[in-house]
């Protein structure tokens, strides 16, 4: 009976603390860490379209540009990359404003804890994402890009008309896997300040030496934004593919 | 070279009015393997012309140097007169000078595939007025009517709001031509249409080939269709080996083969 006592304790425990104004901010971390994931992903969703067309490309040193992008920052930690941004990021904007004389000499210019993670983050989902594009590019039936040329549609039409559509269509689900890794680095980029969910459970945790608890519900929570992303992406690709399901 | 054929090649230099498409001396090389050997080809208005050949012999790549899918090593390529402007590429083989041109030139040229290549993601009303409304910039509202009244044409009205991997190979190589009419193209280029598909769903592709040819439209077949070749073309041409073998009224042709080439063709066919 006393495990069963005690197990009673720790939930009251844990019910004051989070009623007591922890479970909010865990609340509000919850909404940067998305705020983050998702302006990430449309970083990403840029340059990895970028990069795609330039591993896609005939052109030697495009293809080179391309292929190093993903070397890089698919095969550099993740932290690394954040650290570069944010003190990097630092580094060059108060040397910058130093010489511009827009700060005093030893006054120091950070690099906008947000601005900094998410491009790091946005840096690396690209990566992942110039992957999934390129992927999904080569699955288009080549026969129906030249239909497009041959009815003389133009580069342009071609991509908006015919490339386009597919490429996001069989993209779907590589992006709901890259929009996981990319949730899941949002958590790094606590380091810089933002006060994601990773932040508000270690700030939580450390204040009142509730370490498993906090770190529990973060993980609990973390969970449940992964999970409820695979139905969400289930069902876009249902919508997107739907011209290769049987009719009803 | 026969009497006909040195005819079109004539005509081929001094282009008339009547001439839809007129094609002079293409050349064309995959690495060291010369495909095209110096082809002359002369396809007046209402013209139907079969390109018989067996595999390899040259005839789809003929067609696809027609409308700059495949770019030819040399040679001229006239489109209702008009001549399609080249340059000398960096491997000294010619390319296209003005793309502009030859979008606007392949808009006229409607092409009908092997394998159907109708846009997967667009249903069968869409595919018909995706280039009409994009590429000729006609109404939408006048491009659907078209699209509507060509499938009820080709026999697939009812089929207008599916998905091309929803259907049958020949209603999708009839989709496909009633996307090619929808153009209200100058000439149509077939690249062995009924080639892909089952015994069974040749003979209603056929039938709206031949209502087409009937109705006077220009056409260059690509085919191993025999009978459409004697009784529905003007003219038949052989390629063997990358040149023309032989051209004539196929009546004449197939009663007697003009060359030994062609004899053999036919006879093979009809083992």
């Amino acid at each position: 009976m006393g495990f069963l006592n005690s197990l009673k304790d720790q939930l009251s425990t844990a019910y004051e603390l989070l009623a007591a104004g922890w479970g909010l901010q865990l609340l509000w971390g919850i909404g940067w860490t998305l705020a983050v994931t998702m302006v990430s992903m449309l970083i990403g969703a840029a340059l990895g379209s970028l990069v795609a067309a330039a591993k896609l490309s005939h052109r030697g040193g495009l293809r080179f540009i391309g292929e190093s992008y993903t070397t890089v920052f698919r095969g550099e930690p993740e932290l690394l990359i954040i650290y570069l941004f944010y003190y990097g990021g630092t580094q060059i904007l108060t040397g910058v404003a130093r010489s511009t004389g827009s700060i005093g000499s030893t006054d120091i210019l950070n690099m906008p804890s947000f601005l900094g993670g998410v491009l790091a983050v946005g840096i690396i989902s690209g990566a992942y994402q110039a992957e999934v594009f390129r992927g999904s590019f080569l699955a288009i039936q080549r026969g129906e890009l030249e239909a497009a040329r041959a009815y003389g549609m133009s580069a342009w039409l071609r991509f908006r008309l015919v490339i386009m559509p597919q490429v996001l269509r069989l993209a779907v689900p590589g992006l709901g896997n890259v929009w996981q890794l990319t949730i899941k680095d949002s958590a790094l980029i606590s380091v810089t300040g933002v006060a994601e969910l990773m932040l508000t459970a270690n700030k939580a945790a450390r204040s009142t030496h509730h370490s498993l608890l906090f770190y529990t519900v973060a993980g609990i929570l973390y969970l449940v934004m992964t999970s409820i992303s695979t139905p969400i992406f289930d069902k876009a690709e249902r919508y997107t593919s739907r011209s290769f399901l049987r009719p009803k | 070279m026969s009497a006909s054929l040195a005819a079109a090649a004539n005509a081929a230099s001094s282009p008339d009015e009547a001439s839809a498409i007129s094609v002079k001396d293409m050349r064309k090389c995959f690495g060291n393997h010369e495909v095209l050997k110096g082809i002359s080809l002369e396809a007046h208005k209402g013209d139907v012309i079969s390109i018989l050949g067996s595999s390899g012999s040259g005839k789809s790549t003929l067609l696809r140097c027609i409308n700059l899918l495949e770019t030819p090593d040399s040679g001229e390529v006239r489109v209702d007169g008009e001549l399609i402007k080249m340059k000398p590429g960096r491997d000294g083989n010619q390319v296209p000078a003005d793309i502009r041109q030859v979008e606007r030139i392949r808009a006229n040229l409607a092409m009908v595939f092997q394998s159907f290549n109708l846009w997967s993601h667009m249903t069968v009303l869409e595919n018909l007025v995706a280039a009409p409304t994009h590429v000729l910039k006609r109404p939408r509202a006048e491009c659907l009517e078209q699209a509507e009244a060509l499938l009820k044409r080709v026999g697939i009205w009812e089929r207008r709001n599916y998905y091309p991997p929803h259907m049958s190979g020949g209603q999708q190589q009839r989709a496909a031509i009633a996307r090619a009419l929808a153009m209200n193209p100058k000439v149509m280029l077939f690249d062995e249409p009924t080639s892909a598909l089952d015994p069974e769903l040749v003979g209603e592709v056929l039938r709206v080939m031949r209502s087409l040819a009937e109705e006077g439209r220009t056409m260059l077949v690509v085919t191993h269709e025999m009978s459409f070749a004697r009784d529905v073309s003007s003219k038949v041409m052989f390629l063997h080996k990358g040149e023309v073998d032989c051209l004539g009224e196929p009546k004449e042709m197939f009663a007697r083969a003009p060359t030994q080439q062609f004899g053999q063709f036919i006879a093979n066919f009809n083992k």
